[in-house]
């Protein structure tokens, strides 16, 4: 079921079209891949989604509900979270409190506390929970914000490159948990430059190139088109283009 | 319809509105290159006529080498200067903390002008071509009218024509966007942001030249100098702080409205009449933040992390026991007017409580604490009587029946929460401004003219002691015991409301609304809440302020004092808002410093009482970086010298890599400025057309 629906969303900034007609669908149990290289508009996709950028024109559609005109909180209240490319930490207060400050918004009758201990396992966090958040590395700082989105109990969770600055062993285990998540019943929209992990854990894949979407799909119909290589190479490789 | 006085009227207008307009486009200039909002602004304005006066009237020079010398050199290398020392180093400041040092800079300034130019002897700066009139329509205009009126438009063209067709203004435009991005290109944004800091300190001084030599009546006195440059802000919000065009429009719309309000008596009420009219920019200025788009909501900035660390309720019920011990114990040594004077400065304590949820927690800006403090011994002079008291009549419940703080909580934050509602869904640069304005407004229409303090003329009245049952406050020892009591108590509260959910919140809110948001809360109602809850402790230690003295006067809650909002923002940021102990020692600071120099002046045979100011001043601007302030800085190192390890290990470090703000622009380096780049600039500076006010884009 499609709980997140992006409808012919279209964003310009001055004169740049930063976003042009872009339809996206996140489906409930499923992480839904959003790539394309820098500059593409995927973290303005998200700021439109979560209310952050208001779209000259389109819709956004969360669980079945118009959120378009509706404030950022609100959407969030509605079961949107998400985490930033560019650390949106609370530096000033420890992993857990972070948590805390998610997990109070809620009014789900869930002790804070209780949520927050739980989370700090689920991600991996227990060691830092009573540090700065500022003093972590980046790395750990994203799951921190991975986590504080988790603490809103959220039915959409965006994800904008969360595996940038984890190593290797750090990064499976990272798409594990996405998985887990999934299964869980998350609609998990993920914007990563990790092409490997996108294409391991995604089962549907949507292109971003210069504000539209230029392919979407499985992963294998993904690796196989001729646009996205172009997008991402300059030129396609080969017609069948099974890659390099 | 007298045709004849309209036509009066409106030339009498536009020649304010010219001056308003002249000082704000100085504002918005320094602002636009900048990106920091000088509080200071008007202060300068004051400083350059004062200094005009010095050598026109006092030096004698002529006034064509007195203007050449004070605007062409003075001016310009005070606000390079200014720029140069300060404002560089704010570049990538929290808003919070640049608003802090310009804050404190007005305070230092116009303690510099009281040490330099005692207010003790009247001063009079003459008008350009006094006398020489000419005749329109019937209407004899001044000289010095169409002199004021021709520089405005002067102005008008000459800025427009540097930020569309020259190279340093464009980039002007260009640099409050991308820094980096100007200076890959060639331009020198160091070297613009001095040059604008000078065209600023320029405009200001010129309009402070016209408004104290004009036939408004001002003359040379450093406040109310001070506040008229100051209304000429209400006119930069009508063009968003950034577009010149809309700050013209607002200009003329705030001068005719002041201008038609002084001439059509439009009320027999003379209250209304003294006290109204001349805050009508003031009120103006509300309006233009009702006007203003919401901008986006902020993200994280680059802040150097206080960790301060938090103490526990037994800890902190412990401390305020020692300072209740240490309150008996200097009770008893202390008498007469210090007592007086310790006395005070631990209410100021407790008022300046009141900003630690509010600055210290949530990074908001409040410079009306004194109002709010006025409001809650308004409170309490009008419960906690026996019913006698004039004006707007008593509710008296019996002399010092504690019911009277609650009372002045209560009030304080309903206003609190009232005032906020216009600026609160903004940034906290306007909430600071309507604050300001907020302050003005309340001294003028509300405090002075007798009706509320003051049994008939006076601004002064009685404010009684709050009377427990059997335990007596009536003498001055037992109430500084039981003021540090009260301190203590409010202290222990402001830390448990931060070990708590709300206490989280607001440290969430001021590290990143965005992110706030995106979790579900709502940034303004936060705020909102804090914003009152604050008011109403400062309500609280206004009521006690006012039992000090058993007295109160208008002036102690005005804007500049003494003590005054201002200099209570600013000496609880050099004792520090992070912390209550910041408080505690700033109160001291504030009524015993000068107290010390009264002293000091009395053994030296000279009075030294206003470098009192200027200290204050200099301590804000020195201060202002650190939120931890000097409470934190001392224990810092004083942990470090006792646990033998360096000053710096724990505090100030940047992060690895560094947080940046999710929403400043991201505009790929190394790019030249595109055609569709420098459109941006020009829709953002509303240069292109006029359809500014209500087009969202604010940064
Ligand atoms: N607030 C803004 N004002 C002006 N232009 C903007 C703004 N935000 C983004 N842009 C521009 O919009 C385009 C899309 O940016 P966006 O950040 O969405 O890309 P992205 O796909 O997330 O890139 P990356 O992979 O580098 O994160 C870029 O050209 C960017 O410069
Ligand atoms: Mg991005």
């Amino acid at each position: 079921m499609a709980v997140l629906e992006v409808d012919d969303v279209s964003v310009t900034f001055g004169g740049l079209a930063a976003l042009i007609g872009v339809d996206v669908v996140a489906e409930a149990g499923a992480v839904t891949g959003l790539i394309g290289p820098n500059g593409a508009g995927k973290t303005t996709l998200f700021n439109v989604i979560c209310g952050l950028q208001r779209a000259k024109r389109g819709h956004v559609v969360l669980d079945g509900r118009d959120v378009t005109g509706a404030r950022t909180f609100n959407r969030a209240r509605r079961g949107l979270a998400r985490t930033f490319q560019r650390l949106e930490v609370f530096g000033s207060l420890t992993t857990r409190e972070n948590l805390l400050v998610a997990a109070e918004m809620q009014r789900n009758g869930r002790d804070p506390h209780a949520v927050a201990q739980e989370i700090l396992s689920e991600v991996g966090l227990t060691e830092y929970a009573d540090v700065h958040v500022d003093s972590i590395p980046t790395g750990l700082a994203r799951l921190v914000e991975l986590g504080r989105a988790l603490a809103t109990d959220p039915k959409v969770l965006l994800l904008d490159e969360p595996s940038s600055g984890l190593d290797e062993a750090e990064t499976d285990a990272f798409g594990e948990l996405l998985l887990r998540l999934a299964e869980r019943g998350l609609a998990v929209l993920l914007v990563e430059h990790d092409v490997e992990l996108v294409m391991r854990v995604c089962s549907q894949i949507y292109v971003l190139d210069f504000g539209e979407i230029i392919a979407s799909g499985s992963p294998d119909e993904i690796r196989r088109s001729a646009a996205v290589q172009t997008a991402y190479l300059g030129s396609p490789l080969s017609a069948n283009g099974s890659g390099r | 319809m007298d045709w004849n006085k309209l036509l009066e009227l409106t030339i009498y207008g536009v020649a304010l509105a010219s001056i308003y307009a002249i000082a704000a486009s100085g504002l918005v200039v320094t602002y636009t290159t900048s990106g920091i909002f000088n509080f200071a602004h008007g202060a300068i304005g004051m400083l350059m006529a004062f200094a005009y006066w010095q050598v026109r009237v006092e030096w004698g020079w002529p006034t064509w080498l007195s203007l050449l010398v004070i605007l062409g050199f003075v001016a310009p290398l005070t606000g390079a200067a200014i720029e140069r020392v300060l404002i560089r180093n704010l570049r990538a400041a929290p808003l919070a903390v640049t608003l802090v040092v310009t804050a404190a800079l007005m305070v230092g300034l116009m303690g510099l002008a009281t040490v330099l130019w005692a207010p003790n002897r009247s001063r009079l700066l003459p008008g350009f071509y006094t006398g020489k009139t000419v005749t329109i329509a019937n209407t004899i205009v001044t000289y010095q009218q169409l002199i004021t009126i021709g520089l405005a438009v002067l102005l008008a063209i000459g800025l427009r024509s540097l930020f569309l067709w020259t190279r340093t203004g464009i980039a002007m435009r260009a640099v409050v966007d991308s820094r980096d991005l100007v200076a890959l290109n060639g331009g020198r944004p160091v070297m613009l942001s001095t040059l604008s800091w000078a065209l600023g300190a320029m405009l200001a001084g010129l309009a402070g030249i016209l408004l104290a030599s004009g036939p408004t009546g001002i003359g040379l006195a450093i406040e109310a100098l001070t506040l008229v440059v100051i209304n000429a802000y209400a006119a930069a919000l009508f063009g968003r702080l950034r577009s010149i065009a809309f700050t013209f429009v607002g200009a003329l719309v705030i001068g005719l409205v002041q201008q038609y309000s002084v001439g059509y008596n439009l009320t027999d009420n003379a209250f209304f009449n003294t006290q109204v009219v001349p805050v009508v920019p003031y009120l103006m200025l509300f309006v233009a933040l009702l006007l203003l788009p919401e901008g986006r909501l902020r993200g994280a900035q680059l802040v150097h992390a206080i960790k301060i660390r938090v103490p526990s309720l037994r800890t902190s019920i412990f401390w305020g026991g020692v300072l209740v011990l240490a309150g008996w114990v200097i009770s008893e040594l202390v008498t007469g007017t210090n007592l007086t004077a310790v006395s005070k400065g631990v209410a100021i304590g407790i008022i300046m409580l009141s900003l630690v949820p509010l600055t210290g927690y949530a990074g908001q800006i409040s410079l009306c604490q004194m109002t709010f403090a006025g409001v809650g011994a308004f409170a309490m002079s009008r419960i906690a009587s026996s019913g006698t008291t004039v004006g707007f009549g008593s509710l008296g419940i019996g002399n010092g029946n504690p019911l009277g703080l609650l009372a002045a909580f209560v009030l304080a934050a309903a206003v609190g929460a009232l005032i906020a509602l216009p600026a609160i869904r903004l940034q906290g640069l306007y909430l600071a401004l309507a604050t300001m304005a907020f302050a003005v407004i309340m001294s003028s229409a509300f405090f002075e003219g007798g009706a509320i303090f003051g049994a008939g003329s006076t601004d002064a009245g009685a404010v009684q002691r709050p009377h427990f049952g059997f335990v007596s406050l009536n003498s001055n020892a037992a109430y500084l015991v039981f003021l540090t009591f009260v301190f203590g108590l409010v202290a222990v509260g402001v830390l448990a409301l931060r070990r708590g959910p709300f206490g989280r919140r607001l440290l969430a809110l001021r590290d990143s609304p965005a992110a706030v948001a995106t979790l579900g809360g709502s940034p303004t109602r936060t705020k909102l809440l804090v914003f009152s809850l604050s008011a109403g402790l400062a309500g609280l230690g206004g009521a006690l302020y006012g039992g000090v003295d058993r007295n109160v006067t208008a002036g102690q809650f005005s804007l500049f004092g003494p003590p005054g909002s201002l200099s209570v923002f600013v000496l609880a940021v050099v004792g520090g808002v992070a912390t209550v102990s910041g408080p505690l020692l700033g109160g001291q600071l504030l009524m015993m410093t000068p107290v010390f120099f009264t002293w000091l002046g009395t053994k030296l045979k000279t009075d030294l009482t206003p470098y009192a100011q200027v200290l204050f001043g200099l301590a804000g601007i020195g201060l202002g970086r650190n939120p931890g302030g000097a409470v934190a800085e001392i224990s810092t190192r004083f942990r470090a010298l006792v646990m033998d390890r360096t000053v710096h290990e724990s505090e100030s470090e940047t992060h690895d890599p560094p947080i940046e703000g999710l929403l400043r622009r991201d505009v790929p380096l190394g790019a030249p400025i595109t055609p569709s780049q420098l459109q941006e600039l020009d829709a953002l500076l509303d240069l292109e057309e006029v359809s500014g006010i209500g087009r969202a884009g604010s940064r």
